[in-house]
């Protein structure tokens, strides 16, 4: 029977080559491939997360032109304070005045009691303008939604908040109590994706209500509040710095005179709103980084497969000629080597995808993200998966396969593949640039956790060691049992602003407002913190503080900014300050100490000029008892405190915590990033360990002879061992001209991005050289004894 | 079959220049079995390659069955060595990963019009007195079954011109004996056979010999 080769016959036999060569070099295409799995499995976490921070309200319909007005707060020169709502009165003046606007509604947060059937929940819901649904066009489900939040009395839940509260998503016309007063479902809308937008809550009550009518800040004269989240759509071309621009002056129109040159309204896209810099800072950059070092990681596993891939190939340089002289043209040579290198890098993408459903859960954990991977949900992912790996694939095999296409058939066949067998300058580079990231990696690594460790320890400028701090208004009754305790050394109180952001005013100095924070403390405070003044004394405020704030104790970032010259020089002088009481009256207190700049506050902020009052001056209180342990006894003293908090017949549970663990937890992000460099400059480590035994193996053939020659002519085996090490330890030492500059300069950026910061220490950079280096010679070590070791009638034999 | 016209192939490197062959001149019949012999270094091996397609001569004009190949592009040069061309070794070139039946089989996959029997491989493995070894690996063979093995592959594509480059230099007499007589049944039904070898009795079984030195042809003996 007769019969034509069949592109099925075809497909077999390279199946068959392709699969024989895989098992043939079991171990070397393991690493490669396991490398390859690892790098893409990062590449993947980071694009699984990176797509809900850049796809942020996308499920939204014209969400590229929708906005949300944020409020800018800062004096020229200072750092701004960025709020996500504005004032109440702002969506109306845009309705009247500004034609670009195609919608606008508004969201108020609020914290309500829902009663139903005689039983209580609390809820966080929006009182929502019914406008809102005509910017944020979220899908209903049953009834309409703007209709409904017409009716004062409207209610529109999502369906997951009307099956909780109502047993099922068409429960329109039920009642539930809002606050006290009764509202109606009206409308159901489908669930928001989770994570995907900045609507945190399911539930929009009527913004019609006389329950929500306090929400939209009707302010009193002279006073301007914001807590109104201001959405808005713009026309199409409408431009939003020309919407900006057109509500200045109507915005002046409602601001107080001393406001009007610290606040500005601005527009942010909604679909920018999760990497915002204002309102979530260091989001970006962490996305940058985590995308840069994923990019990194993915280009070591690129790279050690190439290398690999092209090593390995030279054994069949008997195929490549065989198949040449058999009529196979170049092209064809190619297209099996890039059709075997997707297949490969396809294969190293099912297993990535294995370990990134393995690992997700973990590292959610560990950076805090939600990332998903429901590519049973979206099924574009899964294609998006498989073109990507086959780009990949691609890209990774073209080099090898265009080395191997272009060799001589003849001199292949001729010299046994000694063609093939010559040192290769891409794979050098390859090495150099993979040693490279290495290296910068390990002083990334080196910088982030010094960086941490100072944060957390010396920029602090106060003891917190066996610092307790109870939340609590100051109860007389229970600082004083507490300060019995044998385990206790002392007691005083502060306001919230020590561990939280303070309040702040605008001092008037000459004709420039500075940005002054104030922070409540009894002088008692200054001494169990360990600060003593740099100038005056706080010997002459009373322990507790004074009834009326006459006398202030400054820091020395308010010295300088002020421009008081010194700190002596500043004592005695006086300062204004806007008392707290209705009138808008001023108080003049004199300064009577100076203290060091020290904050309980991320070392990213600059320390600000601050006042500390010893009376309840800060709008929280003093909201915070502090308690010095004696360090001895510690759980039996923690234990008496509590009993002692119930005794002294405070209502709430008890809130404590050491001041060690604010600090922990404020500088979780420079810790996930200690994480994130650790845990891939590990994996990095790995790789280029095991692409650099890999090479060693697969290139060892290729100077069996050189060696064989060598020991023939009387070298011994240490000489051949460090001439094999030295040579593979050149790549690495060139790395360090690029990884050395490169670290440095980002490096140095990224310290920059903080107030206080520990210096780029230069020996970081050798000691990583070292250790890739060590690296190097550890993974290399067996193998090139392995060869040196061998008797020259061996390696001569070879040839 | 082939006319080789004045060839010449010179070899450059940045300070030396090798005259590897030196205007010549052959023409070989279709059918014929011709052995090239001469020293190590005369240009035989030069010579098979050029005839063969793996390289091109610097001066000089080739036809191969009626298509002048010197100036051919290296895509048509590919596909006039898979349709008429097929090559023996001194060290067999048998693919390590392959089973003996793919290795044949790699002869037949870069022909696209080719039309084979159902069982082309089996018959040639037969032919040679493998087919009981078809799903053996190269390794597992004597040199004289690789040998045969590698005369299967060769005579699978059913080629005009077999290129054989000193077929039993790696084989003890009796296997060597055999490959020749192989070569010598190949030739007798129609298919025309270049020999490179550096032995007389084998040179003896064709039915010229053409002597070469350095780079030239010296002499030609019809047996």
């Amino acid at each position: 029977m007769i019969r034509r080769i069949t592109i099925w016959t075809k497909f077999r036999h390279f199946a068959t080559a392709y699969a024989r060569n895989l098992q043939a070099t079991r171990l070397l295409s393991a690493i490669a491939v396991a490398g390859l799995a690892v790098g893409l499995a990062g590449a993947l976490m980071l694009a699984l997360v990176a797509r809900d921070a850049l796809g942020f309200n996308g499920f939204l319909p014209d969400h590229e032109r929708t906005y949300l007005g944020i409020s800018v707060l800062g004096a020229p020169g200072s750092v701004p304070n960025i709020n996500d709502t504005t004032n109440g009165r702002v969506a109306g003046l845009l309705r009247a005045n500004a034609p670009d606007v195609e919608a606008v509604g508004r969201l108020h947060e609020a914290d309500v009691a829902l009663r139903r059937n005689g039983e209580t929940t609390h809820a966080n819901i929006y009182w929502a303008d019914p406008e809102i649904f005509d910017v944020l066009r979220l899908r209903a489900i049953v009834g309409q939604p703007k209709a409904a939040l017409s009716r004062p009395d409207g209610l529109v839940m999502t369906q997951s908040e009307a099956i909780r509260h109502f047993g099922r998503s068409d429960a329109l016309g039920a009642v539930i109590e809002v606050d006290g007063a009764p509202m109606v479902l009206r409308a159901v809308i489908a669930d928001f994706p989770t994570r995907l937008t900045d609507l945190d809550r399911g539930i929009f009550a009527s913004g019609n209500s006389a329950k929500a009518r306090f929400a939209w800040g009707a302010d009193a004269p002279g006073t301007f509040s914001i807590g109104a989240r201001t959405y808005l759509r713009l026309r199409q071309e409408a431009s939003p710095a020309a919407t900006e621009q057109r509500l200045r002056p109507l915005l002046d129109g409602i601001l107080p005179g001393g406001m009007r040159r610290i606040y500005a309204m601005r527009l942010l896209p909604i679909s920018a709103l999760a990497l915002d810099p204002g309102l979530h800072p260091g989001a970006q950059e962490r996305l940058e980084v985590g995308s840069l070092v994923a990019a990194l990681i993915l280009f070591i596993a690129v790279a050690n497969y190439v290398n690999l891939n092209t090593a390995l190939s030279a054994r069949r340089w008997r195929e490549i000629g065989v198949r040449a002289a058999c009529g196979a043209t170049r092209s064809q040579i190619a297209g099996q080597f890039l059709a075997e290198a997707v297949a490969t890098v396809l294969i190293a993408t099912l297993l990535g995808a294995a370990l990134v459903e393995l690992t997700l859960p973990s590292l959610n954990t560990l950076f805090q993200t939600q990332a998903t991977f429901d590519y049973l949900a979206r099924p574009m992912l899964l294609l998006w998966l498989i073109a990507g790996g086959t780009a990949l694939g691609l890209a990774a095999g073209a080099y090898p396969a265009f080395v191997l296409s272009g060799l001589s058939p003849a001199a292949l066949l001729r010299d046994r593949g000694v063609g093939m067998k010559r040192g290769s300058l891409v794979a050098d580079l390859l090495v150099t640039v993979q040693f490279a990231i290495l290296i910068g990696l390990m002083v990334a690594l080196a910088v982030v956790y010094q960086q941490r460790r100072f944060a957390m320890t010396e920029a602090l400028r106060f003891d917190v060691d066996q610092l307790l701090v109870v939340e609590a208004a100051c109860p007389a009754s229970f600082r004083q049992e507490v300060a019995k305790l044998p385990g206790v050394r002392g007691t005083s109180c502060a306001g919230r602003g020590l561990l939280d952001f303070p309040t702040f005013f605008f001092a008037p100095i000459g004709n420039e407002p500075i940005r002054t924070e104030n922070v409540g403390i009894l002088p008692s405070g200054f001494s169990l913190l360990g600060i003593a003044p740099v100038a005056g004394s706080l010997a002459v405020l009373p322990a507790e503080g004074e009834e009326r704030t006459e006398r202030i104790v400054v820091n020395e970032a308010a010295v300088r900014r002020f421009g008081f010259g010194s700190g002596s020089a500043a004592i005695g002088k006086t300062v204004t300050f806007p008392s707290d009481q209705p009138d808008g009256s001023y108080l003049r207190p004199r300064i009577v100490a100076v203290v060091p700049d020290f904050s309980l506050l991320s070392v990213d902020r600059p320390i600000q000029p601050t006042f500390y009052l010893d009376r309840s001056s800060d709008g929280n209180g003093l909201g915070l008892v502090l308690i010095k342990l004696a360090g001895h006894d510690v759980p039996e003293t923690l234990a008496a405190i509590d009993r002692l908090w119930r005794k002294t017949g405070q209502q709430q549970p008890i809130q404590r915590k050491f001041a060690s663990e604010h600090i922990e937890e404020l500088y979780r992000g420079l810790e996930r990033g200690t994480w994130i460099f650790g845990l891939f400059s590990g994996v990095a480590a790995l790789l280029s360990a095991t692409g650099i035994a890999g090479m060693a193996i697969a290139t060892a053939d290729r100077r069996t002879k050189e060696i064989g020659i060598r020991k023939a002519l009387g070298a011994r085996t240490d000489q051949v061992l460090i001439l094999l090490l030295a040579r593979m330890s050149r790549p690495v030492l060139w790395a360090n001209l690029i990884a050395w500059p490169c670290a440095w300069w980002l490096m140095r950026n990224w310290l920059n991005g903080f107030a206080y910061r520990v210096p780029l220490h230069l020996w970081l950079f050798p000691a990583a050289a070292l250790a890739a280096l060590a690296i190097t010679l550890c993974s290399a070590g067996l193998q090139a004894l392995n060869v040196a070791r061998r008797r020259p009638i061996e390696a001569l034999r070879y040839e | 079959m082939l006319t080789l016209t004045e060839i010449t192939k010179t070899y450059r490197t940045s300070e030396v220049e090798t005259r590897a062959l030196d205007a010549v001149s052959l023409e070989v019949a279709e059918g014929e079995f011709v052995a090239i012999m001469g020293p190590s270094g005369c240009g035989k091996s030069t010579l098979l390659n050029i005839i063969g397609l793996l390289d091109r001569p610097t001066e000089g004009s080739y036809q191969l069955a009626g298509t002048e190949a010197t100036r051919l592009p290296a895509a048509k040069l590919a596909r006039l060595r898979g349709e008429h061309i097929a090559f023996i070794f001194q060290n067999f070139n048998l693919i390590d990963d392959l089973t003996v039946a793919e290795n044949v089989e790699v002869a037949l996959l870069y022909r696209g019009d080719m039309q084979v029997t159902n069982d082309r491989i089996g018959l040639v493995l037969d032919q040679m007195g493998m087919a009981h070894r078809a799903g053996h690996r190269p390794q597992q063979l004597s040199g004289g079954q690789q040998q045969r093995v590698a005369i299967a592959r060769a005579l699978a594509g059913n080629p005009g011109l077999i290129l054989a480059d000193e077929p039993t230099g790696n084989l003890d007499s009796a296997n060597g004996e055999q490959v020749i007589e192989l070569l010598q049944q190949v030739a007798r039904l129609g298919t025309t056979v270049v020999m490179v070898t550096h032995s007389h009795r084998d040179a003896a079984a064709a039915q010229r010999i053409v002597e070469m030195l350095d780079g030239r042809i010296v002499g030609e003996t019809r047996l």
